[in-house]
């Protein structure tokens, strides 16, 4: 595997980190949301990433990385809105507990990682462009 | 104190060249390996721009990767072709 198993490692934390920035973004345009499918308010979103192995080289197990689960934050914030249609008889609207500067903090963080692992996407091909010249 | 034991002779070499044969297929087998794993590579790199273009449910990042393994396992199968050429060459220009 070598060095192309560096890009399929790397490729598996591309996936990771763009469907971080999916849940980042998904959780940063229901914000607001005090109803969806199930005529709930909308509830946070959270990826749990897990290690997987991709293969095994001289010196042990290289590990990949997926998406294990999407968990769900079950905690709404309510807010006293007597005229919201969704109001409760109390006057109360149950709002997701979503602070949108922590997304956006989520989702720079998915960018930066994705940058970093395209970096090492790009240094093991200059690494196997390397090795091919060896033999011009 | 441990004592520093003789360096032992390499037994693996001559069983790896009887299980090899002849000298020269080493190099075919090398060359018919690299252009084995460039077609695999390129075959999948089709269909993962294939399906990444027909927007089903392929990152673009793995379309591109798989794309780059395909550039490099090609170039690798050339460079091997490259060497094997150039070695007949050399042997066709042997004078007697």
């Amino acid at each position: 595997m070598g060095l192309l198993g560096i890009m399929s490692v790397s490729g598996s934390a591309l996936a990771v980190e763009r469907q971080r920035a999916e849940i980042a973004a998904g959780n940063l345009a229901n914000s607001e949301s005090t109803r969806g499918p199930d005529g709930k308010a909308y509830r946070k979103n959270v990826a749990v990433v897990s290690a997987v192995p991709a293969y095994r080289n001289a010196s042990g197990l290289v590990s990949g990385v997926q998406v294990d689960t999407i968990n769900t934050v079950n905690s709404t914030v309510r807010r006293y809105e007597p005229w919201h249609p969704d109001a409760g008889a109390d006057g109360y609207v149950e709002y997701p507990d979503i602070n949108p500067a922590m997304e956006m903090a989520d989702l720079m963080s998915a960018d930066r990682s994705f940058q970093l692992n395209a970096a090492a996407i790009q240094s093991a091909k200059a690494m196997l462009a390397d090795s091919l010249e060896i033999a011009k | 104190m441990s004592m520093i034991s003789g360096i032992q002779p390499r037994q693996t070499l001559d069983s790896l060249r009887e299980a090899t044969g002849p000298v020269h297929s080493e190099f075919f087998e090398t060359l018919q390996a690299a252009i084995k794993n460039a077609t695999e590579a390129n075959e999948q790199a089709h269909t993962t721009a294939k399906q990444a273009l027909l927007g089903s449910d392929v990152d673009i990042p793995e379309a591109m990767i798989a794309m780059q393994k395909a550039e490099l396992s090609l170039e690798l199968a050339v460079q091997v072709r490259n060497k094997v050429v150039q070695a007949y060459d050399e042997i066709s220009k042997l004078q007697f």
